[in-house]
C-alpha cells in the first residue's frame, strides 16, 4: 500500500465516510490482526478481537488527539480489546490466574532469534496465557512491569517474575525449534 | 544492555508479521457502526415525529374549538326559527305585536308563544335581564304546555325540519347538528329540569339555566377521571466519550520520567428501575385524552468497584477503580447507582382502533422531573477513585415519553390500562464528571387503573 495522508483520512473518517473507514480499515487490520493473534490461541478469537478493536477505532475517533502515530492508538486499542477479551472470556479467564511466586531473576541469555515472525508468534502462543500476556505486554509492546501490574491488577513483583519465566521457557522453546528447523524436521513456513 | 536485545530482535520479528482478515470481520464492523449512526437517527426522527404531531394536534383542537364557539355565538345573535312553527309563530306575533300592545291581564296563545320565542331567542345576559319582569300564571301555564308540545315535535320532526328552510340550515349547518345533537341525546333530562323551573317561582331564568345544564352536562361528558399508575423495566444510560483507554491503565504522560498515568472506570451498566403515581385524565374527544399526573421515579444503574479505599480523599465514602494497582480481584464490588426523582407526566392519548370493549392507544408526552436523591459515584481518573459528588448532576430535567396501551374491562369502573413505553431524558444526568452527557432511557411495561364515576 502507497503512501497514505493520515491527517485527510482521519478527517474523512470523522466525517463517517464509508470509503475512508474501509481504507483505514484496509491498510490497519493485517498488522493489528498480527497483534490480536498474539494473544490469543486461535485465529477466530484473534479477529474477533480485531473486529472488536476496530469498532471502538471508529467511534472513538474523535478522541485521537493526532499527539502520535494513528498506527500506535489504534495498536494501543486492540491491546486492551484484547487483554478485555483475555478476562472476559471464560475460556482464558482461568489459564489468566497470576499466582504470587518470589521474584525471579531475568534469564542472561540472549539468543539471536533466526525464526519467522509467523513461527515465533506461534511460539508464544504456546505459552499459557499468563506468561504469554506478560511476555506480549513486556517484550513486545514494551510496557514497564508497573504498568503491566496496573493493567491486570496483579503486583509488580508478579509481572517480572511471570515474565522472567516466559523468558527462560520461550527461548529454551527458540533454540530447540531452532536445532529441529536446522535438521529438517520442521518447514520453514 | 546486551540482554534487551533479545526482547528488541523479538519485537522486530514480530512487527513483519501481518495477516489478511477475514471478509466477514469488515462486514460485522461496518454493520456494527452503522447501526450505531442509524439508532441515533431513528431516535431523533421519532421524537421530532412526536413534538410535531403533538404541537399539530393541540393547534388544530384549539382552532376546532375557536370556531364552534363563534359559531354559536353567531347564531345565538342572528337565529331565525329554523322549523315551520316558530316561522309562523314569528310571523304571527310579528303582525299581532305590530297592531297592538300585549295585554298582561289576559295574554293570548299567540303572545304566550311570541313570548317563549323571544325568550328563547335572547341571549344569557338578556334571559337574566328577563328573569326581573313578572309574567302571571296562566301565561306560566300556557307557556309550559307549549314548551312541552314544542320539544315533542322537535324530537320527532328533526329531519323534517332540515327540508323545510334548507337556506339557513346550510349557514349555520355544522352548529345546528351540534345542538340537535345535544338536544336529542339529553332531551329527557333538559325536559324534567326545565318543567321544574318553569313551576317554581322564577321560571324565567329556567332559560338562563337551560345553557347552564347544557355545560354541566358537557362537563360530565369530559371529566377528569382519577387513577394510579405503576411501571416496571430496565434503566439505561447513553454511552458518553469518558475518556478510557480500551478500559485500562496506560501512562499517558510522562513527567521527568515519572509515568502519569489515568484510569478508567468500568463500564456503566443497565438495571432495575419503576415509576409510581398519580394521574387525572380526561378524554377530550371521542378517541383522544390528555392526562397530568405526578410520580415518584427510581431509576439504576450498576457498576464494578475495586475495594473500600482507605486514604485521605476528600470524601468519606471512596472506591478504588478495578484497573487499580492497589485494588484486587478479590475485592471486587458491584455498586448500584441510585436515582431517585419526582416528576410530573403530560401525555396525549390517541384511540388506533375502534373496538370499544378492547381500546388501544397510543401515547406520547413529555416529563418535567427533579432529582431528589442519589448515591451514584464519581471518577476520579488521576487517583483510580470513585466517590460521590452529588453536584455534577443536573437536577431539573425534561423527558420524552411513547408508547402503546390496551385497556382492559373498558366499560367497568375501573379500566385498566397496560402496554409497552419508551421513555429518554433529553436533559443529560450531568455536565461533567462520569454520567458527563449521557441521558437516561427507560424501557417499561406502563399499567394504569382509572376509578371512573360513573
Amino acid at each position: 500500500m502507497g503512501e497514505i495522508d493520515y491527517h485527510q483520512l482521519l478527517k474523512e473518517c470523522l466525517k463517517r465516510k464509508p470509503e475512508a473507514q474501509r481504507r483505514l480499515y484496509d491498510h490497519f487490520a493485517p498488522s493489528m490482526l498480527g497483534v490480536c493473534f498474539r494473544y490469543t490461541k486461535s485465529l477466530s478469537d484473534a479477529e474477533e478481537v480485531l473486529q472488536e478493536g476496530f469498532i471502538k477505532v471508529f467511534t472513538r475517533l474523535n478522541q485521537f488527539k493526532g499527539d502520535g502515530e494513528l498506527g500506535g492508538w489504534i495498536r494501543k486499542i486492540m491491546v486492551n480489546t484484547a487483554l478485555n477479551f483475555l478476562k472476559t472470556n471464560q475460556k482464558y479467564r482461568n489459564d489468566l490466574s497470576f499466582d504470587e511466586m518470589p521474584l525471579h531473576l531475568v534469564s542472561t541469555e540472549n539468543p539471536e532469534v533466526r525464526l519467522h515472525a509467523k513461527e515465533l508468534t506461534e511460539l508464544i502462543r504456546q505459552l499459557p496465557t499468563g506468561f504469554q500476556t506478560i511476555f506480549n505486554l513486556h517484550a513486545v509492546e514494551g510496557y514497564k512491569h508497573l504498568e503491566i501490574a496496573s493493567m491486570l491488577g496483579i503486583s509488580e513483583g508478579t509481572s517480572r517474575s511471570q515474565y522472567a519465566r516466559a523468558r527462560v521457557l520461550l527461548i529454551e522453546w527458540i533454540e530447540k525449534f531452532s536445532i529441529k528447523k536446522q535438521s529438517g524436521h520442521y518447514g520453514t513456513k | 544492555m546486551e540482554q534487551n536485545n533479545f526482547e528488541k530482535n523479538v519485537q522486530q520479528k514480530l512487527d513483519e508479521l501481518k495477516i489478511p482478515p477475514s471478509d466477514s470481520v469488515w462486514t460485522n464492523v461496518e454493520n456494527r457502526i452503522g447501526k450505531k449512526d442509524k439508532d441515533g437517527k431513528i431516535i431523533f426522527i421519532l421524537f421530532f415525529t412526536l413534538v410535531l404531531l403533538s404541537a399539530d394536534y393541540w393547534f388544530f383542537n384549539l382552532r376546532k374549538n375557536d370556531l364552534q364557539q363563534n359559531q354559536i355565538s353567531k347564531l345565538k345573535e342572528n337565529s331565525k326559527p329554523i322549523n315551520k312553527h316558530n316561522s309562523f309563530f314569528d310571523k304571527a306575533v310579528s303582525s299581532k305585536s305590530c297592531a297592538k300592545k300585549p295585554d298582561s291581564t289576559s295574554i293570548s296563545i299567540g303572545n304566550a308563544k311570541n313570548a317563549l320565542i323571544k325568550i328563547k331567542n335572547k341571549t344569557l345576559a338578556q334571559k337574566t335581564a328577563l328573569s326581573n319582569t313578572k309574567i302571571g300564571s296562566a301565561e306560566k301555564e300556557k307557556i309550559i304546555l307549549l314548551l312541552k308540545n314544542e320539544n315533542q315535535k322537535k324530537e320527532n320532526n328533526d329531519q323534517a325540519d332540515n327540508e323545510v328552510n334548507p337556506k339557513t340550515i346550510l349557514t349555520s349547518n355544522q352548529t345546528e347538528i351540534n345542538q340537535r345533537r345535544f338536544n336529542r341525546s339529553d332531551s329527557a333530562l333538559k325536559k324534567m329540569k326545565i318543567e321544574k323551573d318553569l313551576s317554581s317561582d322564577n321560571f324565567p331564568q329556567a332559560f338562563a339555566k337551560k345553557d347552564s345544564l347544557k355545560k354541566l352536562i358537557k362537563n360530565k361528558k369530559k371529566q377528569w377521571e382519577f387513577g394510579i399508575t405503576l411501571s416496571g423495566g430496565t434503566s439505561m444510560v447513553t454511552k458518553n466519550s469518558f475518556k478510557n483507554f480500551g478500559g485500562y491503565v496506560v501512562p499517558v504522560a510522562y513527567n521527568g520520567g515519572i509515568p502519569i498515568y489515568y484510569f478508567s472506570p468500568s463500564e456503566i451498566k443497565n438495571s432495575v428501575g419503576f415509576i409510581a403515581g398519580a394521574l387525572i385524565e380526561k378524554n377530550i374527544s371521542a378517541n383522544k385524552g390528555l392526562s397530568i399526573g405526578i410520580s415518584y421515579r427510581y431509576f439504576s444503574l450498576l457498576n464494578e468497584v475495586g475495594g473500600k479505599a482507605d486514604s485521605s480523599y476528600a470524601f468519606y465514602r471512596t472506591y478504588t477503580a478495578l484497573n487499580n494497582a492497589y485494588s484486587s480481584a478479590v475485592n471486587l464490588k458491584i455498586y448500584r447507582n441510585n436515582f431517585q426523582y419526582v416528576e410530573v407526566p403530560v401525555s396525549i392519548k390517541f384511540r388506533i382502533n375502534s373496538n370499544s370493549n378492547f381500546p388501544v392507544f397510543w401515547d406520547a408526552g413529555i416529563n418535567i422531573s427533579e432529582l431528589i436523591s442519589t448515591n451514584a459515584f464519581q471518577f476520579d481518573s488521576n487517583a483510580g477513585l470513585y466517590y460521590p459528588d452529588n453536584t455534577f448532576f443536573n437536577k431539573l430535567g425534561f423527558g420524552l415519553n411513547a408508547g402503546f396501551s390496551a385497556t382492559f374491562f373498558a366499560k367497568g369502573k375501573k379500566p385498566f390500562n397496560i402496554g409497552p413505553y419508551f421513555y429518554y431524558s433529553t436533559t443529560s444526568l450531568a455536565n461533567k464528571g462520569l454520567y458527563d452527557n449521557r441521558h437516561f432511557v427507560f424501557i417499561e411495561l406502563k399499567s394504569e387503573i382509572l376509578f371512573n364515576k360513573r
